[in-house]
This record gives structure tokens, sequence and C-alpha cells, in this order.
């Protein structure tokens, strides 16, 4: 009988890490380049779960599985006239500098000019591409095949100030997400392989756009009123258990 | 004397497990590819004769395997990741394996491990028709006879198998399920695999809500059966105190 109270409370948890992922997804619809999140149910189960019949059945993989997942598939991309927004079309990330020495990988998105003369994210993080932009250059802009032109005060033909460069992943499912747009490696995660934008299966990057989330509405709105009652029958099991355990403790009358 | 009790004990260890599958359905209710754990209903005297050592003829094998499966197909919904896949034909399975054992699944929610292995459910690796499935990458896309393509050429080919006995299937964990009478693999044309869906879980909320119900009740009248035969017994000893 216990049995039912302690499954009924894993199944109550995983539907609200469900609802967490969905209210994440809903509160990020308009965040550039946003990759939707979802909850991997064998996941929590696997950690949780009494096992029934068969003996335990876990690996290596499964204990160190995150239970979040992130769909990267391609959000669509708009145009913002803006020279220094970044979108990435088809597979592919831009590397950027985090603190601690560390290296994030991102899709893209806004970026601006630092007081270092290169790119640097919104929330500040510094691409690690080499790229040196003087003081008062002006028309400074990204081109398809990732270089960044501008022109030097004083002269009037753009030259080439820096190179942008993709990395692509041969598993980019195993990246892990660590908020404001960036994703990084874990441990023994896959090798990152740096290409120029255009080359080996990568397309030319898409200046002066941002690529959109790729959360769609309806499916999460449909995701969510089945969370709902999935975590209602739940909470059924649970009460009706505790029904029975009620029942048996009273049965003896004085 | 005690018959009565031990009739009502065996009727709520039952609703008891009935509870127990209940919601193990319920917690699973979001897992792909899960099928229902249903506990079958076993002969009254059999069970009672398993209550009871002492009862002439009883072995275990008159206790029949409790915990069964509801094989009933869930309903398929696309996910577009390329990864995951879902069986065309009811009575076809992945192969999941640790190098020793085997397991049959229907959730094909696949990824790739460090080493490029596809693998499934608990970390473990996905059946092919060459042992274990390498992938180059995840890009893939995955045909309707099962093999897996990369930019048209063929990497892999997942292998889907048929269980011996279907009746003998027994609940492992979470959507695993263990074949007891052993497993066969199914030729390529007898089953279909879709790219880039999912089967969902076979839950049923109206059933599972009825389940509860009516072992609620039927809880309920089994305790009020004690309660009265209880009080009988009292009353019984009270009146013969008074000879």
């Amino acid at each position: 009988m216990q049995d039912a109270f302690y499954i009924a409370a894993i199944g109550l948890q995983a539907q609200q890490q469900r609802l967490t992922a969905a209210a994440n997804n809903f509160a990020n619809i308009d965040t550039p380049a946003y990759k939707r999140q979802s909850v991997d149910f064998s996941a929590i189960l696997g950690r949780a779960s009494v096992p029934t019949g068969a003996g335990p059945v876990t690996s290596a993989e499964a204990s160190a599985a995150s239970v979040l997942r992130f769909d990267l598939s391609q959000g669509a991309v708009h145009g913002t006239a803006r020279p220094l927004d970044l979108a990435i079309s088809g597979p592919g990330f831009i590397e950027v500098e985090l603190p601690g020495d560390k290296t994030g990988y991102v899709r893209g998105g806004s970026l601006q000019i630092n007081s270092e003369g290169g790119l640097s994210l919104p929330g500040g993080q510094p691409l690690k591409a080499d790229i040196r932009i003087p003081g008062g250059a002006v028309n400074v802009q990204i081109l398809p095949d990732g270089s960044v032109t501008g022109a030097l005060s004083g002269e009037t033909n753009a030259r080439v100030l820096g190179q942008i460069e993709l990395v692509t992943f041969v598993n980019p499912e195993a990246l892990q997400y660590r908020g404001d747009g960036v994703f990084t490696v874990p441990e023994g995660g896959p090798e990152p392989v740096r290409v120029r934008p255009g080359e080996e299966g990568t397309q030319p990057l898409s200046p002066q756009s941002l690529e959109g989330s790729n959360v769609d509405m309806t499916s999460e709105m449909v995701s969510m009123s089945l969370i709902q009652r999935a975590y209602e029958l739940n909470s059924h099991v649970a009460q009706i258990a505790d029904e029975l355990m009620g029942m048996a403790n009273n049965m003896r009358r004085d | 004397m005690t018959d009565i009790y031990q009739i009502a004990i065996v009727g709520m260890q039952d609703a008891n497990r009935r509870m127990d599958a209940i919601s193990q359905n319920a917690a699973s209710a979001s897992l792909p590819g899960y099928r229902r754990h249903v506990v079958s209903g076993r002969p009254f005297t059999a069970a009672l004769a398993g209550l009871d050592p002492a009862a002439a003829g009883a072995t275990a094998a008159d206790i029949p395997q409790q915990l069964q499966l509801d094989l009933r197909p869930g309903s398929v919904t696309s996910t577009g990741r390329s990864l995951d896949m879902a069986v065309d034909s009811d009575d076809l399975f992945f192969a999941l394996t640790d190098g020793a054992q085997t397991w049959l699944t229907r959730s094909g929610a696949f990824r790739l491990n460090q080493d490029g292995v596809l693998i499934g459910e608990g970390g473990l690796r996905v059946v092919g028709t060459d042992g274990d499935i390498h992938l180059p990458g995840s890009d893939v896309t995955v045909e309707a006879d099962g093999r897996i393509s990369q930019q048209g050429m063929t990497v892999a080919t997942v292998q889907l198998f048929r269980p011996n006995d279907r009746m003998s299937l027994m609940a492992a964990q979470g959507s695993l399920i263990e074949a007891a009478a052993g497993i066969q693999p199914a030729e390529a044309e007898e089953g279909r695999v879709r790219g880039g869906t999912l089967e969902a879980s076979n839950t049923d909320v109206g059933t599972e809500m009825i389940g509860l119900m009516s072992i609620a009740r039927q809880f309920e009248s089994l305790s009020r059966v004690i309660q009265g035969y209880d009080g009988l017994f009292g009353r019984a000893i009270e009146k013969l105190a008074e000879i």
C-alpha cells in the first residue's frame, strides 16, 4: 500500500517538472533563438522508480542523464535591419567566453561592440572569435561568410576586422543549457568542430536578422492540459491509497 | 472459525496489488511507450491455498503471475526529433540490451551516448541488425523499413523483434518489457518504423479512475466484513462468559 503512495508522489513530481518546462517555454516564446525544453520522463522515473519484476536497470548513462531535453530544431529567422543582429540557419553554434575560462555556445543574438573592441552578447559574454573593432569605426557589419567588416575613421573603404566561425557537434543533443541562451559541453561530451559558415554542412550566417524561438503555442497548450489531467489522476491515487489505509486503521473497534 | 478473516485478507491483498498497479500506471501516464500493468484475477481458492502453507496440494505454480501487461497500442504523436521512432505494427517491439539481458520496449525515445551509440531507456543499447547501432551524428533520417540514413547513405538498421509468446510478457522497469519465452527478429517488411514520432503511454485515465473507485469500495466492504465478524466474535465470548 505504501508503494502506491510513493509511486503517486513520483508521478506528481514528474508532472510538476513538465509544468515547469512548459512554463519556461511560454515565458520565452519571444526570446530570440530560445530552444524548447521538454522533460525526459524515463530519466525521472528511472532515478526514482520502485523496480517491478526485473532487477534494477541502471547504467552510467542513465544516472548521468539530465532530466531536461532541448529541442534544437530551427526557429523562424526574421530580418531586423540591425547590422549586428546575427542568426544561424541550420546547424551550428557560435563560441562565447564564460567566466572561469569556460566556453559557451550560442545560436546568435543581438551582438554589441564591447569596450575592448570585440563583440559580445547582450548578457555581456564576449565572442571567442578574434575581432578588433577600433574606436570610431563606422558601418560595422557581419557578412554571411562570418567576416566582420567596417571602415576605420578617416577611411572610406571597408576592411575585414575579424572572422566569426561556427562550431558543430556530432551530437548536439548532449549539450547542457545554462540559461541566457548559452549551452555548454558536459564533461566527456562531444568535441566541437570549427568550420567557416557555409562549409561542411553548415549554412551561411544570416546577418541583420534574429532566430525566433521554436516554441509552438498549440502543442504547449495541449501538453499543459495533459499535464493537468495526469497530475489529477496521480493525486486521486494518493487520495484513495490514503482512504484505504484509513479504513484498515479503523477496522478495530473498541 | 478464522476462515472468514482469511478470506477477507485475501480480498484486501488483491485490492492492494491492484492499487499498486494503478499507481504505477498513473505515474507513467506520460512515459512514451509505457504499457499498462494489469493485475490478472487469480482463482480465489488458489489464493486462499497460497495463504496457508499447510493446505494440501498448493504449489507456487497454482498462483499465476499477477502482473501482466495491457498490450494495446497507445496513440502516436509527431515530435519532429530525428532520433524518435515508433513501431507501426502492434506485435513488434524494439529491443534494448545491456549485453547480458535483452528487454523489449515500444518506446522509441532514443538518444546518442558519448560514444555515438544509440541508447534508449535506462541507457540500454538499441539492438540493430548488426548489434549496437553506431551513428555518426544525430542529423539522420529513419526510413520505414528501419534503416537509419545520413545524407542518403544507410548507416545502420534498427531491428524489430517479436516475442515468442505474447501472453508471457512481463512488466519490467518503466517502459521495459521482459520476454520470458524469448524473442525472435522480425523480417524487415513485417513492420514499419516511423521516424520523428513517439508512441504515447496507453494509460487510460477513465479506466484507472474506475479501477480506483472499485478498489476503494471493495476494500471498504471487506473491512466491514472483518468488523462485523469481530463484533460477532466479541458477543459470543461475552455470552459464554455469562454462563
